[in-house]
This record gives C-alpha cells, sequence and structure tokens, in this order.
C-alpha cells in the first residue's frame, strides 16, 4: 500500500480472519436476553434504592480506625489491623533533634510524618534508615520533604513525608539517624462503628468521608476525616462553606477552623441536625499527560488526563516584553528587556464526561528550554508578573482559564505537561449527625 | 424506528451490515483482538438499548460508529480492560495471533506511519480511509464543526506526508 485510497482493501485482506462470527452475534443476543431478566428484578430493587441519593450510600454498620491528628479513616479489616502513633516521639541532644509527628500503617506500608533540625538532604534515605523489630530494612517508597534554610543557618529545619513498604506489618520498628535511634511503638487503634450518623460514602469519587464530634468548652468540634481508596487522590473540603443545618433548615456556619478539617461551631448537637458539605474536592495527583500546541494550531484539541477527556477549547499566543531593574556591584541601574510570549488556554471537560465531578483546577508545565530564564549577576531569574496573582484560576463556568507566561518569543510550539487536574462534586455531601 | 419496533431481525440486519467494519475498527483502535471483540459487543449493546434515541439526523453507520470511538476510547483508559485477557476466543483457536495480524499489517510504511499518528489525527485517518466517512459526518462524530474535521484531516495528512514524503498522494 503506497496511498491513502487503497487503505481499506489493504486493511480488510489483511483481516480476512476478522469478522463477525455467529457465535459473537449470540453472545450478544445472550446478554440482551440477561438484561431483560434483570429489568424484572430491577424495580423491586429500585424500591429500596429510591431511598438514598444515588451518589451516597450511608453504612449499614461499617467499622473504622481513626487516628487522632492524621485526618484519615481507616477501614477496619480483621486480617490486617491498623496500627498509628499515638502522640509523637522526640529525640534530642543539646541542639538538635528529629520528632516523629505520626506514623500509621496499612497493611505493611507504613507512613511517617517527622521534622527535625539535624543535617538532611532531599534524598532522605542516605540519611534515615529505618528498621523493623528483626532489623529487617524497610524500603523507602516515597518521600515528600521540605527543607528551610541550609545547614550553616540557625533556623534550618526540615519537615518530611516518607512511605516506608516493611516485610509484614508492624506495630513497631526504629528510626535510626547516625546517633540517634529512636523506637516507634504504635498502638492499635480503637474501632469505631458508625451507622447511619457521621459517616458517608461517596460513590462517584470513591471515597468515604466520616465525622468525629467533641465539645470544646462551649463549641462544637467537628473533626472532617476522609479515605479515598483511589490510589494517589487526596481529598479536600471547602472549610469555609460547610455548614451545619438543623431540622427547621437553619444554617450555622463554623465560627472558625484550623484548616486541617476541623470546625468549631456555635451550636449543639440536636435531633435531626445535619453536616452539609457543599462539595468534595479531589486531586488526582498520579496522573500527567504531555501535549504539544502549535501557534497555529486549531481548537478544539482533546487530550486524556488519567480516567478524563479534557478539551482545550481555545488557545491565544499573546506577544509581550519582559522588562526588569538590576544593580551591578558599582551599584549602577541597568535595564533589561526581552520579547516574550505567553498563551492563554482555556480548558474544560470532554462533553462525554461524568456530569457528577466537575473539573475545578488543573496544573501545568511548559518544556524548561522553551522559557526565557535569564542569567543576571551570576543569579537565575525568570521574569514575574506583578499584576498576576496566579496563572491558573478556579472557576465557577464550564471553562477553565490558564495563562502560560515566560515563553520565549521564537517558539512556535510549546511542550506542556498537564497533571494534579481538582475536581469537585456537583451536589451537596449531606452527613446525619449523631445527637 | 422506535425501539420498540427494533426487532431482532433488524438488530441481525444491522450487525451483518456494519458488524464487520466495526469489528475491524475496534481492532484497529485497540490492537488486541480480544478487547477488539468486547468492545464490538458492548457497542452493539449499546446501540441496542439506546436505539430509541437514535434521531436519524444522521446515518446508522455514524451513530454506531461515533458508539464505537467512545467505546475503544473508554477501553484504552481503562487500565483494568486492557490488563484482562480471556482465553478460548476464535481468533486464537484459529491460530492466528494479533502480532502476525500487525506483522503483516505493518510491512507498509504508511499503515505504520498511520497507527503510530497521535490518537487524534489517527482516529480521522480510520475514519475516513478506512470507514470512508464523509467530513460532514466525522465532524457529527466528533462532535466538532465541519471546518474542524476538515483542518484535522488536512493537518493528520500533512503529519503523513512529512513523515513518509513523496509516497502518498491525494487523488482531488
Amino acid at each position: 500500500m503506497n496511498n491513502l485510497e487503497n487503505f481499506k482493501s489493504y486493511v480488510d485482506n489483511n483481516m480476512n480472519d476478522i469478522i463477525v462470527t455467529d457465535k459473537i452475534k449470540k453472545n450478544i443476543q445472550s446478554k440482551i436476553n440477561l438484561k431483560w431478566a434483570v429489568a424484572i428484578i430491577l424495580p423491586i430493587l429500585t424500591i429500596s434504592t429510591l431511598i438514598f441519593n444515588e451518589q451516597i450510600s450511608y453504612a449499614a454498620q461499617k467499622i473504622f480506625s481513626y487516628l487522632p491528628g492524621t485526618n484519615k479513616i481507616f477501614q477496619f479489616n480483621e486480617e490486617n489491623k491498623v496500627y498509628g502513633l499515638l502522640g509523637s516521639v522526640e529525640m534530642s541532644d543539646n541542639e538538635n533533634y528529629i520528632k516523629v509527628n505520626t506514623a500509621y500503617n496499612e497493611d505493611n506500608i507504613v507512613t511517617l510524618a517527622m521534622e527535625g533540625n539535624v543535617k538532611i538532604e532531599t534524598e532522605i534515605e542516605k540519611y534515615i534508615t529505618v528498621v523493623d523489630e528483626k532489623k529487617n530494612k524497610a524500603n523507602l517508597i516515597s518521600s515528600d520533604i521540605m527543607i528551610s534554610n541550609n545547614t550553616d543557618n540557625n533556623d534550618y529545619q526540615w519537615s518530611a513525608r516518607c512511605t516506608y513498604e516493611f516485610l509484614k506489618a508492624p506495630s513497631k520498628f526504629n528510626m535510626i539517624y547516625d546517633k540517634f535511634n529512636i523506637p516507634v511503638i504504635m498502638a492499635e487503634l480503637p474501632e469505631i462503628p458508625f451507622d447511619n450518623y457521621n459517616y458517608v460514602s461517596v460513590q462517584n469519587i470513591n471515597a468515604d468521608i466520616a465525622v468525629i464530634t467533641n465539645y470544646v468548652e462551649d463549641k462544637l468540634e467537628v473533626n472532617l476525616l476522609s479515605q479515598s481508596y483511589d490510589k494517589g487522590k487526596s481529598i479536600s473540603f471547602p472549610l469555609n462553606d460547610v455548614y451545619l443545618l438543623d431540622s427547621n433548615g437553619d444554617k450555622f456556619y463554623s465560627e472558625s477552623n484550623n484548616n486541617e478539617n476541623i470546625l468549631y461551631f456555635d451550636k449543639k448537637l440536636e435531633n435531626g441536625i445535619k453536616l452539609v458539605i457543599p462539595h468534595v474536592s479531589i486531586t488526582d495527583n498520579d496522573v500527567y499527560s504531555g501535549i504539544t500546541i502549535g501557534k497555529y494550531d486549531s481548537s478544539p484539541l482533546d487530550f486524556s488526563l488519567g480516567c478524563n477527556e479534557l478539551v482545550i477549547n481555545a488557545t491565544e499566543w499573546i506577544e509581550y516584553n519582559e522588562k526588569f531593574n538590576y544593580r551591578t556591584p558599582g551599584n549602577k541601574n541597568h535595564i533589561f528587556e526581552q520579547q516574550a510570549q505567553k498563551i492563554k488556554l482555556t480548558i474544560s471537560e470532554s462533553i462525554d464526561s461524568s456530569d457528577k465531578l466537575k473539573l475545578k483546577n488543573i496544573s501545568v508545565d511548559v518544556d524548561k528550554d522553551q522559557l526565557n530564564e535569564y542569567t543576571k549577576e551570576g543569579v537565575k531569574v525568570i521574569w514575574d508578573d506583578p499584576y498576576a496573582d496566579i496563572n491558573t484560576q478556579d472557576s465557577q463556568e464550564e471553562n477553565i482559564e490558564i495563562v502560560l507566561s515566560n515563553i520565549k518569543d521564537t517558539q512556535e510550539e510549546v511542550d506542556l505537561i498537564f497533571y494534579a487536574p481538582v475536581y469537585t462534586t456537583v451536589d451537596n455531601v449531606i452527613i446525619p449527625l449523631r445527637p | 424506528m422506535s425501539k420498540e419496533t427494533l426487532t431482532e431481525e433488524y438488530f441481525n440486519k444491522l450487525i451483518d451490515k456494519h458488524g464487520t467494519e466495526i469489528l475491524r475498527l475496534c481492532y484497529l483502535y485497540l490492537k488486541d483482538y480480544q478487547l477488539a471483540e468486547d468492545a464490538f459487543q458492548d457497542t452493539f449493546l449499546k446501540v441496542y438499548n439506546n436505539f430509541h434515541k437514535f434521531n436519524k439526523l444522521s446515518t446508522e453507520k455514524t451513530w454506531i460508529t461515533r458508539i464505537c470511538i467512545n467505546t475503544c476510547k473508554n477501553y484504552l483508559r481503562n487500565p483494568w480492560k486492557r490488563k484482562v485477557r480471556l482465553e478460548n476466543r476464535e481468533l486464537i483457536q484459529n491460530g492466528i495471533s494479533d502480532r502476525e495480524i500487525f506483522d503483516e499489517l505493518e510491512r507498509s510504511e504508511l499503515f505504520n506511519s498511520i497507527m503510530n499518528l497521535k490518537h487524534t489525527y489517527k482516529e480521522i485517518i480510520l475514519m475516513y480511509y478506512y470507514q470512508q466517512l464523509s467530513v460532514k459526518e466525522i465532524s457529527q462524530i466528533l462532535d466538532i464543526s465541519e471546518p474542524n474535521a476538515f483542518t484535522r484531516l488536512s493537518r493528520a495528512r500533512q503529519f503523513l506526508k512529512n513523515k513518509i514524503g513523496g509516497i502518498i498522494y491525494e487523488q482531488s
């Protein structure tokens, strides 16, 4: 085949064996007949399911474990119990310390949140070793570390969140750093039964949300806990918009929240009271999609990100000047100016996408080689627009708008990486609270 | 025709008329016979269940192709379905593997280039040159304007030309 006009005959000739057989037809027919059988049963099921919101189900009697301070709930499992560190463990000499703030296991994977001011770098396994009771070394699976200042500075401090894989689910282990050997002893977490109160399962995000209530002085403390069952997805709540709804239909917003999913209300629990979360946000941290956009490409451009189909509805290339001042050692003022481009992207979900979730935000990076980067007086700088607060706008509309700046003026196309899309549920999540 | 009048006979006629081409389209899309057969069956189950929604503003072939393309896209982005392997399918019984079929097809540089095109371009080439749908029909399937479909097709052809030089030509 050397031209497109022969494409059909070329494919068909090579696919003589790919035909619809009677057996395939019968398979379809049998599935259609099965649907009829299901249709007879369905009315009975429908009556019972009508009672519930289709996206949310309230547990009949689910048992969870809960570790204070983690905002996580763990579904109780007979075989693999959940252990957690109640409180924190710290070791220090006169000047330096390491502290384990949080530790819990999910099966044989242990998540550790720690901080310290001993020397450490991003390659954390060079400095910290974790071993089980039999001194088997645990494998570091992931690490996320934030270091403030450098080691010469008195304010040097770091905090890290790591996951380690053990041979089997541990209840105790040791964390070793140089001369420090910190025993971490975790306790079996208490089981909390959630019945028709204080718990919902939100099916379209495959997550459970639970609420722990408590009184602190005369305020009602509401702690929102969540567990996503999809790897790499994290859940967040619009804390300022969460409210209590009493049986008269009156709303009560929280007086304060601590940004760690704990809210305080000037309201007492009573019969019929519910917690209303206007929407839940889900960030998909594990998906990436690369796409090349040309200056003269026509829109729309479709691309997939994880399980979602997204569309770039419009692209606008805008030329501008990057201009900034800098001083040389002789205190001489210089003005630097360079032509550049920015691209305004308008993105939405594909029409075919789920109408139960809405795209709220998305992150995008441009290939570094396609960006303007300047070295002035030995310092690498990137020009920033002082009048643009953020390059991505959360949107209440169907479309979200992203502006990508600093693109070289010679670029006729750019390579983009889209990642970390944030979706929100469209419907309220309503959780009846136990009076 | 409404769902009530979609008789078994008419449904079988639809399969006889469009089935093989749709099955081969699934196969070109998914490159795995087992998945292609599953996608094909899903496509025609959707045709059966949604026939009452078919508004006749497009042809039956266009409508079925649209369902087929969406089904294949779902299969491609669903990692679980990608991993599923079922045994005892007829193609395996015939002793022909996916690899053998595609090895033969891939002897053509043009075919290879089409298969390696960016997804949106591959899709439009398959619809235009394999299914021989018009630009208007393709625009209905992809839910884009006719000029957009035409531009996309032109760009896909341009990519092929750039890739394999003067081997291909277009008939006016």
